[in-house]
């Protein structure tokens, strides 16, 4: 400490909002700071682009090998191509990875207690992880590999696609990383340890499944179906309203469940 | 005199411990508060509670006139800095302190203000490295600018320089001296010497349980040895036994002679003190002698701090 005092003020204070939302603006430009200077954004774009180029591409790949009919992809449609872009569950894969020490990283670290000893509400904390972690993954994980696959596409198979039902589809598939973000942040506010989020995480994604093999309307119901729901509602293809019914539902559960446990955390 | 901090029966058990039990405390608006006690006598938990940081299990408090609750309002009155204080290491000091004062509603003048006090707290040339870097010391240090950067009505101090070098621990103390008046200081330390060299009040706390609270002079005066020092210029061989005469005087024991001047330890009886001051002062000036010295012995900190405790739970 010099020696030098200098006297505390004046400056000007001026309270911000208040109330659930007290810090929340804050608390969000410190996420998105985060995301952005961490290695986790370039790791994210990388993998999707990447996977968004061979995923488009199978087909074209398949005809130029000459096992089109092996692949049992034979379409050149540059729309039904992009549409793969999302087939399986990598994007999933990749928010619960992303997104599973959230809230368990900054508990181990002791920022969470400091975040916490200024005027910032709890709900504001885990508003703000969650709505910089869906900024990021819509801008690497949705909105970059179809970008990506649509100029692939355009290329490889002679025309572009259609913007209609890649944006629809796009909007639509936000759905599945806004649950799997949800999922983690919303255990993470319960299960201290990253791996144990992971575990419940990756229980989520793979239980509904198994079940649904033995009972087809659990993945009517399966918040974890929005994926493939979305793709055919794009189409124009039937969709169960079920599993939109059961995305809100297990959305508004855990909002709910995460604030109050959230609340009366002691850290 | 206004109340900064006011606790009211405030309890917190954990699961077997009774971490805290009924404290009732009013610390005053201004004041610089030692919060004094063993280790595990409650002191770091009443502060997580004051934070909002754990949540009492019965009664309640206020900072700045606002309750305390989970929801975070009371925390824009007061500036908070944890016993092993942690940051985001990806942040450098001054962002961290540019964090802290966007939470805080601190828009005009804030990059000169967040220098002022980077400055102040000695870590101005360590300013725009990342705090990954920063030493414990340095943490401490960033840990009590953030703390001081919303300039809050109260600022919660938990064990503020059991990190630091000698050097650290005196700026920190110096610099909690120069708050006094500005703002309230409500710390914790288990450090006695610390307490008597910067508090102004005490709150003396063991087993979860208020054991004192006091101006700090009107504590330590409470617990006189009810002894005199005495230094008489000119003093000869009967002076004792004068001394001895005068009423409420139980025993007097020449402690050294230095030249002219005798130095008396003059025991009165219990209560008899002032009134056994007034004889001395007169039997000198009867005697011809020169009355140098005439003072109570007061108990340092620590004495009065074991006498309240039992000695045997501190040790432990």
């Amino acid at each position: 400490m010099t020696a030098q005092s200098v006297a505390i003020g004046p400056i000007t204070a001026s309270p911000g909002r208040g109330g659930m939302f007290l810090g929340f603006g804050n608390s969000l430009r410190k996420e998105l700071t985060e995301w952005t200077r961490g290695p986790k954004v370039l790791i994210i774009a990388g993998i999707s682009a990447l996977g968004a180029v061979f995923m488009t591409l199978i087909p074209f790949i398949a005809k130029a090998s000459g096992e089109t009919e092996a692949a049992g992809m034979t379409s050149m449609d540059p729309t039904a191509n992009v549409l793969l872009v999302f087939a399986g569950q990598t994007i999933a894969f990749i928010v619960v990875v992303a997104t599973m020490a959230l809230l368990s990283s900054e508990r181990d670290r002791g920022t969470l207690a400091w975040s916490l000893t200024n005027p910032v509400s709890p709900t504001s904390i885990i508003a703000a992880k969650y709505i910089a972690a869906m900024l990021v993954i819509t801008v690497t994980a949705i909105v970059l590999p179809l970008a990506v696959s649509s100029g692939v596409a355009t290329v490889a198979y002679g025309g572009l696609p259609n913007f209609a039902i890649v944006g629809t589809y796009a909007g639509l598939y936000l759905m599945l990383p806004a649950f799997f973000v949800a999922v983690t942040i919303g255990f993470g506010t319960a299960i201290k340890s990253t791996a144990g989020v992971a575990g419940a995480a990756f229980a989520v994604m793979f239980v509904p499944q198994i079940l649904g093999g033995i009972l087809p309307i659990v993945n009517e119901l399966s918040p974890t179906s929005i994926g493939n729901w979305a793709l055919a509602v794009a189409k124009g293809q039937p969709a169960s309203p079920l599993t939109l019914v059961g995305w809100l539902v297990s959305m508004v559960v855990i909002a709910v469940g995460a604030k109050l446990v959230f609340d009366r955390q002691e850290v | 005199m206004t109340t900064a901090i006011s606790m009211t029966g405030l309890t917190k058990h954990y699961k077997g411990v009774d971490a805290l039990t009924d404290l009732t405390l009013d610390v005053p608006a201004g004041t610089v508060f030692g919060f004094l006690g063993p280790n595990g006598a409650g002191k770091t938990t009443a502060l997580k509670v004051l934070a909002g940081l754990a949540r009492a299990t019965a009664g309640g408090a206020t900072v700045g006139g606002v309750p305390v609750s989970a929801a975070g309002e009371h925390r824009r009155q007061l500036g908070y800095l944890a016993q092993d204080p942690r940051f985001y290491g990806w942040m450098t000091g001054r962002e961290t302190l540019r964090h802290v004062a966007r939470f805080r509603g601190v828009d005009k003048n804030r990059e000169p203000w967040i220098a002022s006090l980077l400055d102040r707290v000695g870590i101005a040339e360590a300013a725009d490295r990342r705090t990954s870097t920063y030493s414990g010391g340095m943490r401490q240090r960033l840990g009590i600018a953030q703390a001081l950067v919303g300039r809050p009505a109260v600022v919660l101090l938990d064990e503020p320089v059991s990190a630091l070098d000698p050097i650290g621990r005196k700026d920190v103390l110096d610099l909690m001296r120069e708050l006094k008046g500005e703002t309230t200081v409500f710390y914790s330390t288990h450090i006695l010497d610390d307490v008597e060299r910067v508090s102004d009040h005490v709150a003396i706390l063991d087993h979860g349980r208020l054991v004192k609270a006091a101006p700090t002079h009107v504590l330590l005066g409470s617990f006189t040895k009810n002894t005199l020092r005495v230094i008489l210029g000119g003093a000869i061989e009967t002076t004792e036994a004068g001394i001895r005469g005068l009423p409420g005087v139980a025993t007097v024991t020449v402690v050294s002679r230095t030249g002219a001047d005798t130095t008396f330890d003059v025991t009165t009886k219990p209560g008899a003190s002032s009134d056994v001051q007034r004889s001395i002062t007169r039997f000198a000036v009867e005697a011809g002698l020169t009355l140098i010295s005439n003072s109570e012995e007061t108990l340092d900190l620590e004495t009065v701090f074991l006498r309240l405790i039992d000695q045997k739970e501190v040790a432990a």
